[in-house]
């Protein structure tokens, strides 16, 4: 046997910039999430809509600044989309093990967001993440306190979190979980493409250059391209050894492997 | 789409008929509180239960306890139980909004988009010092006034170290109008929009010093009560009706549903036969019934029929064994007679509550008048959930 391989994070990103076409619904996320929880993902990530404080469904369409394609904005709720740890509670119900990441737009009120989080984290078992702020809320659940993430900032080191999403090679400290946002375009005419793509995926998990994917599923059929990476691409990751073959703990720390937190605040 | 009137609808009514304060409403409507506070391990997996068992009940909506003053975490528990749910409706005890109306009114959106339209609002008064009977917690089985986390609100504290003032309903129905308004700002963007339009408002008409009254009048769809006999509801019925009338509504929209706490031990202990059980004071501001599951639908029998309340409001004082008693018992006997529905003939939580329709315009009444003559309860049971008034489902109010 060679050395051991490093095993890599999966997560979805849910379309929270909105879809084109008819407004999302929420069966569609949770299709999306079942499929997640199928592909033994550890996370399905919900962020806000581009801007909670305009609510111009246009104003948005253009490409992100890093190419990332950005959807019309759709969902015409105020705030623009729907809010994440809401959405991410009534996901809790009908998922058992995958985590529920949110990351609101910075300019969400800290303390009552914490709370928000720390809701999601006792009522999902211990499945939460939040913004870095949002872990600072004296009231922990009783699986310790809830697994933090940002985004990747300018300062990146500075900021301590668990999870950072990225891209590749970015510097962070060392400990925390480094995960590349990929559009994912699975064009499945090509028989060759599900192995190319774990390959892909692989090569730099393996060099220690990014710790895994946060996913951004083509959205027009909703889950479609998702279900076909957990039914192509998955098993060929699980046996390159590169990936889980069953979920080990219950918790999201669990499924990113970090190290538990005291459990405060205890009280069952 | 609105139906074409019907024969029955164009004619004018009688004097005699208009909406008067003992005139029995339309469809009878049931709820129950489902208490979260203790956040124990298990306290999702029993609040489902709950939820459910109130959903197989064919009641119209459960209202959620979950002890929190901040907003994402009082809507958590409500998200959760409107995604394991098909059809009844879900209302998180939420406080007013202290400054920013868009944060609840966003989480109540996406509580309603989660729900495909059964989300609402049962507005919570500061707790504590505002005076006997200050909100929706208050009462009998629900926590007394306690501590106030941050984020709760105090919407006409006078200075920083002031006592905070029960606000005026002038405040609190601004601050209820603010999120209603930020639903309906949303609703102008792109087509997609919260499902049911606007939220579904329920306010204690005790809530804030008795300016609930007030809120409700202008705001809610809801508005709650405490009353130990039918005569008083009765009473607190009319007038909240004639204040809604004053305030330009169609009374018919304002929903009065009696504040009930319920202890169904009488069951096992064996009821005197032919003892009338009514609800008596708690102590502690709210109205308790204890009895059996027979006895109580008796008297919600009895108060329906003198038109003393449109529904109730029962908050179980031990959630296990009091809901399963009201479900199995009491509800399954008003069900038995015809009086309450077996299934939930609608989708949304308006449907249940024969409020999908769009309002119609309501001009104030005349001096010593009643209401004006418009019949939406006669259109509600004309088609009870029918195809029209599904099709309607997401109208919006028109103001």
């Amino acid at each position: 046997m060679s050395a051991r391989r490093r095993t890599m994070s999966l997560a979805v990103e849910l379309p929270g910039r909105g879809l084109p076409g008819p407004p999302p619904d929420f069966a569609a996320y949770a299709r999306l999430a079942g499929a997640a929880e199928r592909g033994l993902f550890d996370f399905v990530l919900l962020t806000d809509g581009p801007d909670p404080e305009h609510g111009d469904a246009h104003a948005h369409a253009q490409p992100h600044a890093d190419g990332r394609a950005a959807w019309p904005h759709p969902f015409a709720l105020p705030g623009g989309s729907p809010e994440p740890v809401t959405v991410l509670n009534a996901l809790a119900a009908v998922t058992t093990r995958i985590g529920l990441a949110a990351l609101p737009s910075p300019g969400r009120e800290p303390y009552g967001l914490a709370r928000g989080i720390a809701a999601l984290d006792r009522l999902s078992g211990g499945r939460a993440a939040g913004p870095v702020a949002a872990g600072a809320v004296p009231r922990a659940g009783t699986h310790g306190r809830p697994v933090t993430i940002r985004e990747a900032g300018p300062e990146d080191v500075a900021e301590g979190a668990d999870v950072v999403v990225g891209r590749p090679g970015q510097s962070v400290r060392p400990g925390v979980k480094l995960l590349a946002r990929l559009d994912l375009d699975l064009t499945l005419a090509e028989p060759a493409a599900p192995q190319t793509l774990a390959e892909r995926l692989d090569a730099p998990v393996q060099s220690g250059v990014v710790d895994g994917y946060v996913l951004l599923p083509e959205p027009a059929p909703a889950g479609r391209g998702l279900d076909a990476f957990v039914d192509l691409v998955v098993p060929l990751l699980q046996r390159r050894g590169s990936l889980r073959t069953a979920y080990r703990g219950t918790t999201l720390r669990e499924h990113l492997g970090l190290p538990p937190t005291g459990v405060k605040g205890l009280r069952t | 789409m609105p139906a074409e009137p019907s024969e029955q609808q164009r004619r004018p009514l009688p004097a005699a008929r208009r909406p008067a304060p003992h005139r029995p409403a339309g469809t009878l409507h049931l709820a129950a509180v489902i208490d979260a506070r203790e956040p124990t391990a298990d306290v999702a997996q029993r609040c489902t239960e709950t939820a459910l068992l109130a959903e197989r009940g064919g009641l119209d909506f459960v209202v959620v306890d979950s002890g929190a003053d901040a907003v994402p975490d009082a809507v958590a528990l409500p998200a959760r139980l409107a995604s394991v749910t098909d059809r009844i409706g879900v209302l998180p005890l939420l406080p007013l909004p202290a400054l920013a109306p868009q944060d609840p009114a966003r989480a109540l959106a996406t509580l309603d988009w989660v729900s495909h339209g059964r989300g609402g609002w049962a507005v919570v008064g500061p707790p504590a010092t505002a005076g006997p009977g200050s909100g929706l917690r208050r009462g009998s089985g629900l926590r007394r006034g306690t501590a106030t986390g941050r984020g709760s609100v105090r919407a006409t504290a006078t200075g920083p170290d002031a006592e905070p003032a029960p606000p005026r309903a002038a405040d609190v129905a601004a601050a209820v109008a603010a999120v209603t308004a930020a639903w309906d700002e949303g609703a102008a963007v792109d087509g997609a929009r919260a499902p049911q339009g606007r939220p579904v408002v329920a306010v204690h008409a005790a809530a804030w010093s008795g300016e609930g009254r007030q809120v409700a009048a202008q705001h809610a769809d809801i508005v709650l009560v405490r009353a130990a006999a039918a005569e008083e509801a009765a009473a607190e019925r009319a007038a909240l009706r004639d204040l809604a009338a004053a305030a330009g509504r169609d009374p018919d929209r304002l929903l009065v549903l009696a504040d009930l706490a319920i202890d169904l031990c009488g069951g096992e202990l064996g009821q005197e036969p032919g003892a009338d059980v009514a609800p008596a004071d708690d102590g502690a501001g709210g109205v308790v019934f204890r009895g059996g599951p027979v006895d109580l639908a008796e008297l919600v029998v009895r108060w329906r029929e003198s038109g003393a309340v449109d529904g109730f409001l029962v908050r179980p004082l031990d959630p296990r064994r009091d809901l399963e008693r009201f479900v199995n018992g009491t509800v399954a006997l008003l069900q038995h007679r015809g009086l309450f529905r077996t299934f939930h003939p609608g989708a949304t939580l308006r449907e249940h509550l024969g409020l999908h329709r769009p309002a119609q315009r309501h001009p104030a009444p005349g001096p010593g008048h009643g209401p004006a003559q418009t019949l939406p309860v006669q259109s509600r049971i004309a088609s009870p959930g029918g195809a029209a008034g599904i099709a309607v489902a997401d109208g919006t109010a028109v103001s």
